[in-house]
């Protein structure tokens, strides 16, 4: 048996962690990647075709996914105790084209570096006395 | 044998957790954050009533808008909810390290529990075992005496 199927503790957090980083990442490619279809493809198309469909329908999509995005960023960048400042242009990040992919990938370096300190290895001399 | 870990030590003295109470609502910090969440949730409501005028006036499109908005000044509000209840302490820096630090601490205690339980179970199994381990304990314990004597 090993000692990780018992130890309540760091791994629970580690892995309530790696999941709303998981959480997080999915939310900023989507709304990364909708805010430069609306930039790049629908405003040049309302701008220069007057053709209103395409910052419509994006618009609107990143509009309620970037509330989602709010509450991912905001959970995760909590559970990394971020100070408030960084929080908030990780927040922010998701209303600039291409800024959101920007924090995502610091973030996941983040929780790279910071997730082996949470969850300390279980595998430890248990039986040298024996 | 269950793991008991020490209450999370913070670094507020006793003094001023009983003023902690008015503090969080009073301090500069919190002062800030709600002229911050007011400003916000009626900037939220102002862009409400504009795409129900917008909505009114023949853009459907409006009304989907106008239920955004609230979505908005909810999360305003928790934000603020939970910019009042932070710790300070637990947050930066700091904060990751005091959490590397408790995690640290729960794992040693498992870790100690379970290699006690392997060692009792062996030495149950073998009474020759524990006989063997009996005797180390002496032997260090005469060694501890030893050099203590001899310093």
């Amino acid at each position: 048996m090993s000692l990780r199927d018992n130890a309540a503790g760091p791994d629970q957090t580690l892995a309530s962690l790696h999941a709303a980083l998981v959480r997080y990442r999915v939310m900023a490619y989507v709304t990364a990647v909708l805010l430069i279809i609306l930039v790049f493809v629908g405003v040049p198309l309302q701008v220069w075709d007057n053709d209103l469909l395409m910052v419509k329908v994006v618009g609107t999509m990143h509009g309620y996914l970037y509330i989602v995005y709010l509450f991912a960023a905001f959970d995760l960048t909590r559970r990394l105790r971020l100070p408030l400042l960084k929080m908030a242009l990780v927040l922010l990040a998701g209303t600039v084209p291409f800024c959101a992919i920007v924090a995502e990938r610091l973030l996941t370096r983040l929780y790279d570096r910071s997730a082996p300190h949470l969850a300390p290895s279980t595998a430890g001399p248990a039986t040298q006395e024996t | 044998m269950a793991g008991t870990i020490e209450p999370r030590q913070t670094h507020v003295s006793e003094k001023q957790r009983v003023e902690q109470p008015r503090r969080t609502w009073t301090s500069k910090r919190a002062l800030i954050s709600h002229a911050a969440v007011l400003v916000w949730c009626i900037g939220c409501a102002v862009a409400c009533r504009w795409q129900i005028s917008v909505a009114e006036s023949g853009d459907a499109l409006g009304w989907v808008y106008s239920v955004m908005w609230p979505c908005f000044a909810v999360f305003g509000l928790v934000f603020w909810w939970f910019l009042l209840h932070d710790d300070p302490e637990a947050l930066g820096r700091r904060g990751l390290r005091r959490l590397q630090d408790e995690s640290q601490a729960l794992v040693d205690v498992k870790q100690r529990a379970r290699s006690e339980e392997i060692i009792n179970q062996a030495e149950e199994e073998d009474p020759e075992l524990a006989a063997y381990n009996a005797y180390l304990a002496e032997l260090a314990r005469g060694d501890r005496t030893k050099s203590r004597g001899r310093r």
